[in-house]
């Protein structure tokens, strides 16, 4: 007859060198546990700036086309800060992280995008070993524009950002006028 | 030694190893009506609050169980006793990478005693005269992980373990 090792510390008084054995065995084999599951590798972005920042560009008269960078201004400041952070726990895969920005072709359906550009610093305070995002002096493109890449290697959290100033290379006449407001969309997504 | 002279002297062992009073008699639990319950994991802070958090807290992940009845078999022998009930936690747990970085936090509704545990930590855990065996109780736990130190899923895997006093 087969006995579980239970059945066998009741019914074994007969024989309590084995009975010590099997009762030791039982407690061991005990298999009741919580699992905790780890929370879920998150991308996150962020810009110093509560609802939709508008970057504007006023060109002097004086200065129309004659290819002196025009500063963009949001709100009173020069500047806007954008920063992505990756928590990711250990134990999972490792992940890459994009933040991107999706153009379209043209302010206003007149000035090529490729005209703002923009010129970036590290942001006062950031974490020792932020990814500072590079400066583009090339301008954006029509589409997507990879503004910074982070792959993440072992650790739970990484950090990109940087404090860009954005210019409107002003090397072309255009009529006065007002042109856009035109949306650029910035994203922060993850592979895997 | 005779071989009936070693039987007598083991099976005397055996017989003091079941009685009462020895210090950290192992007891074995269950969680009831499932024997394992598994819990996802959130992150403690909202993602916005995240990015500009200090480390140690930026990387706590919580996880919360409903209470949940927890029976502690203790040996028929300890019933009428006063007995207290420890919880030990192991110093290393599966899924984390060191010593640091997990705390259980558990409420009770009477019979065991609330409180909290770190890795390594022996707590009282009850206290009192048994009143019969299993010992029943509804328990609900907080878990705090930092993402820093975990390796994968973590195991909460306590030892009771039931002293006299």
């Amino acid at each position: 007859m087969r006995m579980t090792a239970r059945q066998v510390c009741r019914a074994g008084y007969g024989r309590p060198a084995i009975v010590a054995m099997l009762c030791l065995a039982s407690t061991i084999a005990s298999a009741n546990w919580v699992a905790i599951n780890p929370a879920n590798g998150e991308v996150i972005l962020r810009v110093n700036y509560a609802g939709t920042p508008t970057v504007s560009f006023t060109v002097p008269a004086a200065q129309l086309g004659n290819g002196t960078p025009i500063q963009g201004t949001i709100g009173g400041v020069s500047y806007l800060e954008f920063e992505m952070g990756v928590d990711r726990p250990g134990g999972g895969p490792n992940l890459t992280a994009t933040m991107t920005a999706t153009a379209p072709a043209t302010i206003g359906g007149t000035i090529p995008v490729s005209k703002i550009y923009w010129t970036s610093i590290v942001i006062p305070g950031d974490p020792v070993g932020t990814v500072v995002i590079a400066s583009n002096p090339a301008g954006f493109v029509a589409g997507t524009n990879t503004i910074v890449q982070v792959t993440t290697s072992g650790t739970a959290n990484f950090y990109a950002g940087g404090r860009l100033t954005f210019w409107y290379r002003n090397d072309d006449v255009y009529a006065a006028g007002t042109y856009g407001p035109t949306a650029i969309n910035y994203t922060a997504s993850r592979n895997p | 030694m005779s071989s009936a002279r070693l039987r007598m002297v083991t099976g005397l062992l055996a017989v003091l190893a079941s009685l009462p009073g020895l210090a950290g008699q192992r007891v074995e639990f269950q969680y009831h009506p499932r024997p394992n319950l598994e819990l996802q994991s959130r992150w403690l802070l909202s993602a916005p609050q995240r990015i500009r958090a200090e480390a140690a807290l930026r990387n706590i992940m919580v996880a919360e169980s409903a209470f949940t009845e927890l029976r502690v078999l203790v040996p028929p022998a300890w019933v009428g006793k006063r007995a207290r009930i420890y919880l030990q936690l192991p110093g290393q747990l599966v899924g984390m990478s060191g010593l640091s970085g997990f705390e259980a936090e558990w409420r009770t509704q009477g019979v065991f005693l609330p409180g909290k545990s770190r890795p390594g930590d022996r707590v009282l855990f009850y206290e009192g005269t048994v009143p019969g065996t299993p010992l029943r109780d509804f328990v609900a736990y907080t878990f705090k992980v930092d993402a820093r130190y975990s390796s994968g899923p973590v195991r909460f895997e306590p030892v009771y373990e039931i002293e006299e006093y």
